[in-house]
């Protein structure tokens, strides 16, 4: 069962990680809280995801910036593919802040055979797999100082309408995270996801009316 | 890559592709010829691979026109001819390859769409779609392609079926537009025509495109205002 939508976008202070998920339970979670100052969501395959985000989460101090995690997890997680024999494709998003403070977004990603890894700091934002309608969103609707309310509304939307038009397997439900420096990942209630995502779905069909309304009012 | 569009209307079809060509020596040129017309009703349109996307479309042209054998009407005729020729020159081309080259050729590297009015068999507006390797003919109200992605965003938000062409022609450089801002593979001067029972498949030109891009800003404006009011603001 392939998931390959995770989302990480920088914030006014922070990040929002978001993953796709059924709905009901996070038994098989693909976000993960690491440190204060870093998280990483985890995509590809389940349940291989979900095993590979759980090798990441060891082992790392409890204030340890990005910068110096990336490296240790980066090794830990390609050596767990290795002993294990992962012939699937699995990639980690980490994003936090490293010890300048510097929001940063890293990836690390096994292709069934290697790893490589990729630096998207100078990004607004880091994906799974290629997504034109989620980049096509935040370019047109981003700025650097959206809070994490409504970083996490344009993320939701990126995940509705990825899930309406792309050839991907996207569950309808997300887990959401909130990373703060020296908080760490704040997992956001299902009760505050289910209500967002109410919210966007009714907001998407006003949009279209007033979108098509326009265009039937102005002359060709 | 390429974006190419084929969106019908309540009086006549829509065919919408961009000019950029990526790859080979120059990496990158906005010179591609992607639709030609192949008789007063009809346009085919490719996408993909240039070399056997452009020969497929001129030898349709050449073959459907012929000056030494009956010239074809029927649009039954014209899409069989179609079909074989589209296979034949993908069949042509991937025999110059190398083994290595033929080894990274994708499934549905190339595309083709044949578009227009059926005026002596069905009287209907009609589109149809091949990719390669199979060029298995499919019949469509539409066909969106290659880089499609967030045209069918765009669409689902604007597209209505009582459409007029005439506001078909602002959509379609609308998505066009759109994409070339978001995506690198999709650019340079639009390619557009219209097919309408009255003037058949009419090229539309520099100019008018021009016209539209200019009037087209209002739909820019409104989209993202409205998507920001709606998505991010409201509720607050």
């Amino acid at each position: 069962m392939e998931r390959p939508f995770a989302l990480a976008v920088k914030c006014y202070g922070g990040f929002v990680l978001i993953s796709d998920r059924p709905p009901g339970g996070v038994e098989r979670t693909r976000l993960w809280p690491i440190s204060t100052e870093a998280a990483a969501i985890s995509h590809g395959l389940l349940p291989t995801a979900h095993e590979v985000g759980q090798a990441v989460i060891s082992n790392h101090g409890a204030t340890e910036p990005i910068d110096t995690i990336f490296v240790r997890a980066s090794d830990q997680l390609s050596q767990h593919c290795a002993q294990h024999a992962v012939n699937q494709p699995v990639g980690v998003i980490f994003a936090g802040f490293d010890a300048d403070r510097k929001q940063r977004l890293l990836g690390w990603y096994w292709n069934g055979n290697t790893f490589t890894t990729q630096d998207f700091s100078m990004g607004t934002f880091m994906q799974g797999v290629g997504n034109p309608i989620a980049q096509y969103l935040i370019a047109k609707l981003y700025s650097f100082d959206l809070s994490e309310e409504l970083t996490s509304r344009l993320a939701l939307y990126a995940l509705v309408q990825s899930r309406t038009l792309l050839p991907y397997p996207i569950d309808e439900f997300a887990e959401i995270g909130w990373l703060r420096s020296s908080v760490g990942l704040e997992l956001i209630s299902e009760a505050y996801i289910r209500e967002r995502l109410d919210l966007v779905q009714k907001k998407s069909e006003e949009l279209r009316l007033r979108c098509q309304e326009f265009l039937a009012k102005e002359q060709p | 890559m390429t974006l190419a569009l084929a969106l019908r209307g309540a009086d006549g079809l829509v065919l919408a592709t961009d000019s950029r060509v990526t790859g080979g020596a120059q990496r990158s040129a906005d010179v591609s010829q992607k639709f030609l017309q192949v008789n007063r009703d009809l346009g085919v349109m490719t996408y993909g691979l240039a070399v056997p996307g452009y020969r497929g479309m001129t030898r349709l042209v050449n073959e459907a026109n012929s000056a030494t054998q009956r010239r074809l009407a029927y649009f039954s005729e014209i899409s069989q001819l179609a079909e074989n020729i589209f296979r034949d020159e993908f069949q042509k081309w991937i025999g110059e390859l190398t083994d290595e080259e033929r080894g990274s050729v994708q499934s549905q590297a190339v595309g083709f769409i044949l578009g227009g009015y059926d005026s002596f068999e069905t009287s209907q507006f009609r589109v149809l779609h091949w990719t390669s390797p199979v060029f298995q003919r499919e019949e469509r109200n539409d066909v969106l392609a290659a880089q499609w992605h967030i045209s069918g965003f765009l669409i689902k938000l604007l597209y209505y079926p009582e459409i007029s062409v005439a506001q078909l022609k602002r959509l379609a450089v609308f998505c066009l537009t759109e994409t070339s801002a978001a995506e690198s593979t999709v650019g340079g001067p639009i390619q557009l025509a219209t097919v309408t029972l009255a003037e058949g498949f009419k090229r539309i030109y520099d100019q008018e495109i021009q016209h539209l891009l200019i009037k087209n800003q209002n739909y820019h404006t409104h989209l993202r205002a409205n998507l920001r009011e709606l998505m991010l603001l409201s509720g607050l």
